[in-house]
């Protein structure tokens, strides 16, 4: 049973120069819920992932943590769009996601293995991180966000470069480990389809704007903004 | 989408400029080629004197004289170089070397005239057929010179040898050229005459240098080295270092001119050596080379060979012309 | 040709001056390179990493003493050595390290000019994931320079090169003299002066010579660099941290 909290976003704004390419005002998002963050291209989701992981700092606002646990306490992993895979071998880009954990090597292989399993590239494990494919290496990053036990884990277009077969495998993977940890997900994606898939949550963004928060049925089905029925209008089948 | 264009704007830019140096580059060479023609038509035009004929027929007005590093570090072809092209009509292009290089450049075909330094070597270079004929024309004296403070006292010496001797003796520093030049090879011939192998001696520093560069090695280290007097008056080096041996019998240094034979190398521009080689003996030239660092260094820096053997060298141009005639 | 076969035969005669020669060459060559590496590479993996004021300039500046004419260098090195210069009284004017303080200046930025691209390449990836992982700095360092172990082993070999085919400076500052500072570009230009020009050529093949088994050696060793031994950073890493902190 892992701990509650709830990350407040306020006021998160995040500019290059005169460009505002975030500015979300009031958002709580709850632990042990998982959250699509959808929208076009450009609309801010990278920037709101990074802000929120802190390889960018805010050019003003803030993300508060309240709850049972401290911020410094929190295990937090962030995997960003183009994750980049160590020419060394897959099954020690994963290992290194455990660096500092004081694992013995055995047990680091068994959980780096287990973690390589889940996304179906246990196969590839001695294969050299240089030579993946844009599918693989993708599969290859979330295995070594999945081998940690994390409290809030973030990722930026997961499964950008996969083809459907290998979205299910990894939409699936991420189930089981929200199951087994609880944690606190948030997924970006351009497709409303994968929204609906994975989670019951939705934040919409539009312009670094939050244009629509709610259920993701609710957000995909019935948008308030005029931003939100224009970029699902695209979408309508 | 805007850098974009700008990037263009600014490739565009790079470019018309490259474009544009090389169009200057291009017409400055025929621009120079050409005007060079006009002055030269222009001098046949207005000159009355005997070469103004000869200028009138010129076919390639390039003489191409190779020389060592020492005549050019003196600086006297390119101070004699406005009055022989203004007489002449002819064009000096002038390359620098050591001497075994300037006297390659003869045997490749590679110069017409050469204007060198080194007795031995001009002779062989005659005998193998490249050159018409050596012409000894002006001297000067080498000079060894060293620190002020002259450590190995050779200042009171008689001879060259004698203070290379004693140079020896003290185990002060030797900077040699090293190069193959006629300055190097008067200074082997002057230890061997000094009875002295210096070769791979601790105080022997054999710098493989043009005369100014070994010059400027012998004043860091406080050193005493041979030089050819025009060189070591124009170089800094004058600063910390002093002549301390000059003027003596076994330092004099011989100037030649030799003329590339047509026999080898047919396309060689014979008529301008020649030309070259009669405006340098003749009275013009000799009063300016007379007076060439006069004013400088209170004395001149090269001095005419005497009437009898300046002599000998007018009848070695005559034979040098009917050559030319004869082809 | 005899001359060139005379040449050959001299080359690989021990204790002959030409070897001496190349030793001398290689062992400048190898001086130069190994201390122009050890503050280039550090100094370019700082401006490749770091984001500071004035970065911009810093890199038009390394870019511009990329291009450093070697007499430059050697002038300003042949300035503070020499007799009347501050360092005068070192007396190190026309010795060996005289000629690797002039290649140091002149190897140096492109060292460090290229490390800096080669870093500034991939570094944002890098950090993105790393940081992502909740990796240490220095793991993340070390996984930096790992990604860019084999451009950085080339540059140590340009580095290499550019040291042994140099001419200008170490002629100026060296002196070009016999068994003491004669290296193979400077007897190239004496024999060429003294119209041997097949002892030059012979010369300029023996340089090509040793620097393709150089190169050679690099190419192997490039191919054969493997992974650098796991070593954990016990820091602060059982994730990464939140953002968006309240400052």
């Amino acid at each position: 049973m892992s701990a509650q909290f709830t990350l407040t976003v306020n006021g998160l704004r995040k500019a290059y120069g005169d460009r505002v390419v975030l500015d979300a005002d009031v958002l709580a998002l709850e632990s042990g819920r998982a959250y699509a963050l959808v929208g076009p291209n450009g609309s801010g989701k990278s920037t709101f992932l990074k802000a929120l992981s802190g390889v960018i700092d805010q050019t003003a606002g803030s993300v508060d943590v309240s709850g049972d646990v401290a911020r410094d306490a929190l295990s937090v992993g962030y995997m960003p769009q183009k994750s980049y895979v160590f020419g060394f071998s897959v099954l020690k880009n994963v290992k290194m996601a455990l660096d500092g954990m004081g694992l013995s090597r055995e047990e680091a292989d068994i959980r780096a293995m287990r973690a390589l399993e889940e996304v179906g590239m246990a196969a590839f494990a001695d294969k050299r991180g240089g030579g993946l494919s844009g599918g693989e290496a993708q599969r290859v990053a979330l295995a070594r966000m999945l081998v940690k036990d994390l409290d809030v884990l973030l990722l930026d277009e997961p499964t950008a470069s996969m083809d459907i077969a290998g979205t299910l495998l990894v939409e699936e993977a991420l189930a089981r480990y929200r199951e087994r940890t609880d944690c606190l997900l948030v997924v970006a994606t351009h497709a409303p389809s994968q929204a609906r898939r994975i989670a019951p949550e939705t934040v919409m963004l539009a312009a670094g704007r939050v244009v629509e928060f709610g259920p993701t049925e609710r957000v995909l089905s019935n948008p308030q903004s005029e931003q939100g029925r224009e970029f699902l209008s695209y979408w309508a089948v | 989408m805007k850098t974009n264009t700008k990037f263009k704007a600014l490739l565009a830019a790079v470019f018309a400029a490259m474009f544009a140096l090389f169009m200057v580059a291009c017409s400055n060479g025929s621009g120079s080629a050409s005007s060079a023609s006009a002055s030269a038509s222009s001098e046949s035009a207005s000159s009355e004197s005997a070469s103004a004929s000869s200028a009138a027929a010129i076919e390639n007005p390039v003489i191409r004289i190779s020389t060592t590093t020492s005549v050019n570090d003196s600086g006297l072809l390119p101070y004699l170089q406005p009055y022989f092209e203004e007489a002449t009509g002819y064009q000096w292009e002038i390359t620098s070397a050591g001497t075994g290089a300037a006297i390659k450049k003869g045997e490749t075909g590679d110069a017409d005239a050469l204007l060198v330094h080194a007795k031995a070597s001009e002779e062989e270079f005659i005998e193998s057929g490249y050159g018409v004929e050596r012409i000894p024309f002006m001297y000067n004296f080498f000079v060894i010179v060293g620190p002020a403070d002259d450590p190995a006292g050779i200042k009171d010496c008689a001879t060259a040898a004698e203070a290379f001797a004693k140079i020896a003796e003290s185990g002060q520093v030797f900077v040699s050229r090293g190069d193959d030049s006629g300055t190097n090879k008067k200074e082997l011939q002057i230890w061997e005459a000094a009875g002295i192998t210096p070769e791979g001696q601790d105080w022997y520093v054999n710098a493989g240098a043009g005369m100014g560069a070994t010059l400027t090695q012998a004043a860091e280290r406080q050193g005493y080295t041979l030089s050819d007097k025009g060189t070591f008056l124009a170089n800094d080096a004058n600063k910390t270092l002093t002549i301390l041996l000059g003027e003596s019998d076994d330092m004099k240094n011989t100037y030649s001119m030799i003329a590339i034979s047509p026999d080898k190398w047919p396309d060689t521009n014979i008529d301008g050596a020649n030309a070259f080689i009669e405006w340098m003996l003749g009275d013009e030239a000799s009063e300016l080379i007379a007076n060439y660092g006069v004013a400088e260094y209170g004395e001149p820096l090269f001095y005419l060979l005497d009437a009898s053997s300046s002599a000998s060298a007018a009848s070695a141009s005559a034979s040098a012309s009917s050559a030319s005639s004869a082809s | 040709m005899d001359e060139l076969v005379q040449a050959f035969t001299l080359m690989f005669t021990p204790g002959s001056e030409l070897s001496q020669i190349i030793l001398l060459t290689l062992q400048m060559a190898a001086f130069s390179t190994v201390i122009s590496t050890a503050i280039g590479v550090p100094l370019g993996v700082l401006v490749g990493l770091y984001r500071f004021p004035g970065k911009r300039l810093v890199m038009r500046i390394l870019n511009t003493l990329m291009g450093l004419p070697p007499v430059l260098a050697g002038l300003v090195v042949f300035f503070i050595l020499s007799r009347s210069g501050p360092l005068g009284t070192l007396r190190l004017l026309y010795t060996l390290p005289a000629m690797v303080t002039a290649q140091v200046v002149l190897i140096t930025p492109i060292v460090c000019g290229l490390s800096a691209t080669a870093i500034s390449g991939v570094a944002p990836l890098v950090h993105e994931t790393a940081h992502g992982m909740g990796l240490s700095r220095r793991r993340e360092l070390a996984c930096l320079l790992y990604e860019c172990r084999s451009q950085l082993l080339s540059i140590v070999f340009v580095a290499f090169g550019r040291s042994i085919g140099e001419v200008g400076a170490v002629m100026l500052v060296g002196g070009n003299v016999q068994y003491k500072t004669r290296v193979m570009t400077t007897a190239i230009m004496l024999e060429t002066n003294m119209g041997h020009f097949e002892y030059a050529v012979a010369l300029g093949i023996a340089l090509l010579v040793v620097s393709f088994v150089i190169n050679s050696i690099a190419l192997s060793l490039q191919e054969r660099t493997s992974a650098p031994e796991a070593e954990g950073a016990r820091s602060h890493t059982r994730g990464g941290r939140l953002g968006g902190e309240r400052r």
